[in-house]
């Protein structure tokens, strides 16, 4: 990036660990104000400002006109997207599929977590190698673990199919992928997969930075387990759970990948989801506008959620 | 408190985590074993393969008879090229938040969150004229673009908590030792948030390798599409080959797993330090 190397960098080498009472008497503890600061600020900033913030900018625009990928001309025609996306019908269905997906994706992957985590935080022998091997699922690249599910959901020869049948329950023998009701429980299955672990991790972090004289009074005054766990662990852990339940249904909403892979929005629109719905409008119908006036409304959810949800969880702890 | 566990919560508490982790790892057990099966087998419903079940045929189609190796490529190049763009760009940036006081560093913070917000498939239409009005169509530096803009925020959000955490005074010292304020960010700075350095690399590099959605739009040929194509694609042709599509998966999956065994007791500091402090 920067070109010339600083000459002067070269003479001033460093001896680590810093003799303490000198590094002390250069403290000073709040950050300055600096040139410099700006010159190692600038090309991150202006990378976001351009390539994040002006698309989004470009993109509200765009979904107030009548863009088209096959014609070049567009025009500005006001609110028009907006009304034919609520008098569209795979809209409606979408939005209602994206907000099922996401509350019972993110639900389940909060409870689970928390047992996830409570399990991760008991003492027992080897118990570093489960807590290590935890995030492997959510490492991984969402097309493989599709791959994964798909292969195990497979008709007759999937292995969930194969324990169904053995257990005399052939008549749900289906493609779940394919299946217009089986459908949507799989790509949650997967997004839980994936996600767990992640609470888990995350809540057992929140979980060790309780600190031990809490449970210690609890036990001298006679709590039960429960009752522990109800004003102890919960309230000790609330923080963590909302920032993650805050970034999974951000992350869980957003998702293309896991329904476009798995199910392309099928069977019959039983997972068409809104980024889907909108990648379809872009990429099949090449309506530009209208597919940005798709995202418009995402985006607006998204943040209209994470909004209330922040200040109903602060009034609550007020 | 009673330093030893009852023998009983011990049984209770292993039988859980069996419990929970033959869900969690079975799919990918089972990938495995799938791609060390002949097509025959994948297809007799049998859950214990036998002898003869086994065959390295669907690595030998895999890599010798299809175009495996040009995604593997793409994949590499483009997963380097985002790592090393993002770690370039954000490094610096994280500094520069973290202890310097640059004007309107609150609002940046909150911008660079706020873009963690926004949904890729807005962002994805005016990108992608913009990739077409630059040229960069089906390019690797469209690609590479595209994935560092994804990961960018995350990687100086997490960055810079990290540096937050290294105390001023080492690089306040380093400077009263004579330091330039670049050889401080280049000699103390970065060595000492090697870790955090390590998580974000990582994280950029997964980003790129898992991508399918910008990848499918920018890339219009299998010059430039990386893995997650080719899996798509193999699992949308018309003959499935089982055999095929699970060693794909396969070889796709294997250098992300073994990166995070390299970065794995530095993940999840770093990725908490990212996601939960602010």
């Amino acid at each position: 990036m920067r070109s010339a190397p600083d000459p002067s960098a070269e003479r001033a080498r460093v001896e680590l660990p810093l003799d303490p009472g000198r590094a002390f008497a250069a403290v000073r503890e709040a950050p300055r104000r600096e040139w410099f600061g700006y010159v190692l600020a600038f090309p991150g900033v202006l990378l976001i400002a351009v390539v994040v913030l002006y698309p989004v900018l470009q993109g509200i625009l765009l979904s107030f006109t009548n863009a088209n990928l096959l014609n070049p001309t567009r025009a500005f025609i006001g609110l028009q997207n907006y009304r034919q996306l609520f008098s569209n019908p795979g809209f409606s269905v979408a939005l209602i599929n994206s907000a099922t997906l996401t509350a019972a994706a993110v639900i389940l992957e909060l409870i689970l977590g928390m047992g996830l985590a409570l399990l991760l935080h008991e003492k027992v022998p080897g118990i570093q190698i489960f807590r290590s091997l935890t995030m492997a699922s959510w490492v991984i690249p969402v097309v493989a673990t599709v791959m994964m599910f798909d292969l195990m959901v497979l008709p007759q020869y999937g292995v969930f199919n194969i324990l169904l049948d053995r257990l005399g329950l052939k008549q749900f023998d289906v493609f779940w992928f394919g299946n217009p009701i089986a459908a949507m429980p799989a790509i949650v299955m997967m997004h839980v997969w994936r996600n767990t672990p992640f609470f888990g991790i995350a809540l057992l972090a929140a979980m060790q930075m309780i600190p031990h004289e809490l449970y210690e009074a609890a036990e001298i005054d006679g709590a039960s387990p429960l009752q522990t766990f109800r004003h102890i662990t919960i309230p000790g852990v609330a923080y963590v759970a909302m920032i993650m339940v805050i970034i999974h249904v951000l992350w869980t909403s957003n998702n293309f990948d896991f329904v476009y892979i798995a199910t392309g929005g099928g069977p019959v629109d039983a997972t068409l989801v809104l980024p889907v719905f909108i990648y379809r409008q872009f990429w099949q119908n090449f309506q530009t506008g209208f597919a940005a006036s798709g995202g418009v409304m995402l985006m607006l959810a998204l943040m209209a959620f994470t909004t209330l949800y922040v200040t109903r969880v602060r009034e609550r702890e007020a | 408190m009673s330093g030893r566990l009852s023998v009983l919560r011990m049984a209770r508490v292993y039988t859980l985590l069996l419990l929970y982790y033959s869900f969690f790892l079975f799919p990918m057990v089972w990938i495995v074993v799938t791609s060390f099966k002949t097509t025959g087998a994948i297809f007799s419903g049998r859950l214990i393969p036998r002898l003869s079940d086994l065959t390295f045929t669907g690595y030998q189609q895999v890599w010798q008879f299809s175009p495996f190796l040009t995604f593997f490529r793409n994949s590499t190049i483009t997963a380097l090229g985002v790592t090393a763009l993002a770690l370039v760009i954000s490094s610096p940036a994280a500094f520069g938040l973290s202890k310097y006081q640059v004007r309107g560093r609150r609002g940046l913070i909150v911008a660079i969150l706020t873009s963690q917000m926004l949904p890729p498939v807005l962002i994805l239409v005016p990108f992608y004229t913009l990739v077409v009005a630059l040229g960069l169509s089906d390019t690797y530096v469209g690609i590479v673009l595209a994935h560092t803009v994804l990961a960018l925020p995350f990687c100086m959000w997490m960055l810079k908590s990290y540096m937050d955490t290294v105390p001023s005074a080492l690089a306040e010292a380093a400077q009263v030792d004579g330091c330039t304020k670049l050889g401080t960010f280049l000699r103390v700075m970065l060595p000492a948030s090697a870790p955090g350095l390590a998580v974000a690399a990582f994280f950029a590099f997964t980003v790129s390798w898992g991508d399918y959605l910008f990848v499918s739009i920018i890339s219009g040929s299998n010059r430039t599409a990386t893995l997650p194509l080719y899996l798509y694609q193999l699992s949308n042709s018309l003959q499935l080959r089982w055999d095929m599509i699970a060693a794909g998966t396969v070889l796709t999956v294997l250098p992300v797993v073994i990166l995070f065994a390299l970065v794995q007791r530095w993940l999840v500091e770093g990725l908490l330090a990212g996601a939960v402090k602010g």
